[in-house]
């Protein structure tokens, strides 16, 4: 048993090899993800400090400095009701976030169990699970949450449930797909062997297995919510003003394009690197954690 | 062995069939065996004879959307075939426990080696979260790993093969199970911790009254450990004999076949080895008559027609072979 006793010497200073952090050593050496990560955190600085870094009522009107281009007393400019930019940009990200969070939560809580329950249990279940999600996703995600709010209505509340819904076949989808490979893996059975009860194994073996996908799918979710809020924003369905909403912004700016292009431009661009931070960092998650794209 | 002993375990006519696209697969055709308390049973066939399915069925681990098992399984007076889920499944890992094929995959890469052993203790024994550590700590010493406590604390991917072998039997054992279903436990073993590791599960058993049935390929481990030898072909059992005059005068062509095809190292290196033609067969096309029939060196006219039926020809042995019914 002497070779038993040499693998023990190393047992302590054996280097941590596991998937998890050779995944985030491959994270740290995206420069794209590491780009995302970076806008990631202004956007929650904004969202989240917005009250410290704008004084004052992002919503109150001033008529006198309505439409008055980007200067020192309005870093950004002001829209038609002069009410400065910037601070509607800060707050917005606030709406957005919570957006954001909301979206992702519904899905997320609705979803997973769901997808691990299709998955793990298959037969009768997975087939009318599947099918209801067939019929969802028939539709695309942005045509579900439209028709969602014209049932319940607009305003913020409504905006996250009906893009919430609108997501959560993806969610079921994804978690089913990789329910389906875990749960053959040798170790489900033997957990299956052992007598171990069916939510144990779920809770246990199987879903911390395919947490990374909901981990990515969460950051791309995430990306694809604002991106959407922007947009039933725009169309005036979304979250309804004075709240500011970077879509709802970018909708009244619509009428000044022409003459006046900055009221329309940083709504764009805070939209723009909003969802680009979390496509570049679901991205990077995916190449690093997806064992699918293992190389 | 005393044939008058009640069996801890009767399978009869166990039948499995799976639900393929093409048909319906008889994958385990009418298997009978007992298995008695203490004994070591070898379950030998080809890759894709129902072997291990046979193990799955009795411990009804296969999913009931794609697989129907008839038949009985006696255990201890009950039909586990007949239970609600909820009694098998207590019986699984406490009386019947298995230990799998792949010590590779066997283990969750996600929990340590002692939370894995730990889980079914605190299931099956009430232990609560430090005691079941302890015992587990405990099990994996009674395998023989080295620094248990360390181990026990460690992921899967820290371990070597024969060590998650040994983790896999401490979990599988770590209830005192009356009946372990051991598949293949030394198929993805190299040759010499596949010694350690029948060399471990034959000192375990010696210290216990455990029944295992132990599914294999290797004859040579059925050798060595086994006290009686069921040979299964196609889903069937062709052959049941103790393992001695198995070995010396085995009945069945397929048997005979089998223990041909080992290779002998006093031969004569350029001898060929002798195999058995053709292929198992497929299981939704089956021969008409014996199932290995286009296969047999000895095949007579009724084998290609008639199924033979099971002749107990001699004390504890029986075989299905038209040429061991004319005898």
């Amino acid at each position: 048993m002497t070779d038993m006793k040499d693998v023990d010497k190393g047992l302590e200073s054996d280097e941590n090899t596991a998937s998890g952090s050779r995944g985030w050593a491959k994270l740290k050496r995206n420069r794209a993800a590491l780009a995302g990560g970076m806008l990631l955190l202004i956007y929650l600085v904004c969202a989240l400090g917005a009250p410290v870094l704008f004084k004052g009522d992002p919503s109150a009107p001033d008529l006198m400095h309505s439409l008055s281009p980007p200067s020192r007393a309005y870093f950004l400019g002001t829209d038609e009701l002069g009410r400065s930019i910037l601070g509607r940009i800060l707050y917005g990200a606030r709406v957005s976030l919570l957006i954001a969070v909301g979206v992702v939560g519904v899905g997320l809580v609705i979803g997973v169990p769901v997808g691990l329950v299709s998955g793990y249990y298959g037969g009768k279940t997975d087939f009318i699970i599947q099918r209801f999600t067939d019929m969802m996703l028939a539709f695309p995600g942005f045509l579900l949450a439209l028709a969602l709010v014209a049932i319940l209505g607009v305003g913020l509340k409504n905006t996250v449930i009906s893009i919430g819904i609108s997501m959560i076949p993806l969610y079921i989808r994804l978690v089913r797909g990789c329910v389906l490979t875990v749960k053959e893996e040798v170790y489900v059975e033997a957990a299956r062997a052992c007598g171990t009860r069916d939510l144990n194994i779920i809770r246990r073996h199987i879903l911390p297995n395919v947490l990374a996908p909901i981990i990515i799918q969460t950051s791309l979710g995430m990306g694809t919510a604002i991106l959407f809020a922007a947009g039933l924003g725009f169309l005036g369905i979304g979250v309804q003003p004075p709240t500011p909403e970077w879509g709802s912004m970018l909708g009244s700016a619509r009428a000044y394009m022409m003459g006046k292009p900055h009221v329309a431009t940083f709504p764009g661009i805070a939209i723009f690197l909003a969802v680009l931070s979390f496509n570049l960092l679901g991205d990077g998650l995916r190449d690093a954690f997806d064992p699918r794209s293992r190389i | 062995m005393n044939r008058s002993e009640v069996p801890l375990l009767s399978v009869r006519n166990l039948i499995t069939s799976f639900h393929t696209h093409d048909g319906i697969v008889n994958a385990v055709n009418g298997v009978d065996f007992d298995i008695f308390p203490g004994e070591t049973l070898g379950l030998v066939g080809e890759s894709g004879c129902g072997k291990s399915v046979t193990a799955m069925s009795v411990l009804r681990l296969l999913n009931p959307s794609s697989a129907t098992t008839r038949g009985e399984v006696i255990f201890k007076g009950e039909n586990l075939l007949a239970m609600t889920p909820e009694k098998i499944r207590l019986i699984r890992g406490s009386e019947i426990s298995m230990i799998f094929q792949e010590p590779m995959t066997s283990l969750n890469p996600i929990l340590t080696v002692g939370e894995q052993i730990a889980e079914s203790l605190r299931l099956h024994e009430k232990l609560d979260q430090e005691k079941a550590w302890e015992k587990a700590v405990q099990m994996l010493k009674m395998v023989q790993i080295p620094s248990p406590e360390i181990r026990a604390g460690q992921y899967p991917h820290k371990l070597s093969g024969g060590m998650r072998q040994r983790a896999m039997i401490a979990m599988a054992l770590c209830c005192n199970p009356c009946l372990v279903f051991a598949d293949e436990p030394t198929t993805a073993l190299d040759v010499t911790i596949q010694a350690q590791i029948i060399r471990l599960l034959d000192h375990l058993k010696k210290g216990s009254n455990m029944s295992v049935v132990l599914i294999t390929h290797d004859l040579g481990v059925v050798a060595r450990m086994a006290a009686r030898v069921v040979v299964m072909y196609a889903g069937k059992v062709v052959e049941e004999a103790p393992v001695v005059p198995l070995f010396h005068d085995p009945r069945h062509p397929y048997t005979r076949g089998l223990l041909n095809s080992i290779p002998v190292l006093k031969h004569d290196s350029q001898a060929r080895l002798t195999e058995i033609p053709g292929m198992v067969p497929n299981l939704l096309r089956m021969p008409e008559g014996c199932s290995f029939h286009p296969r047999c060196s000895q095949v007579m006219d009724i084998c290609t027609k008639k199924s033979p039926s099971m002749v107990h020809f001699a004390e504890n042995r029986r075989a299905a072979c038209w040429r061991v019914s004319d005898e």
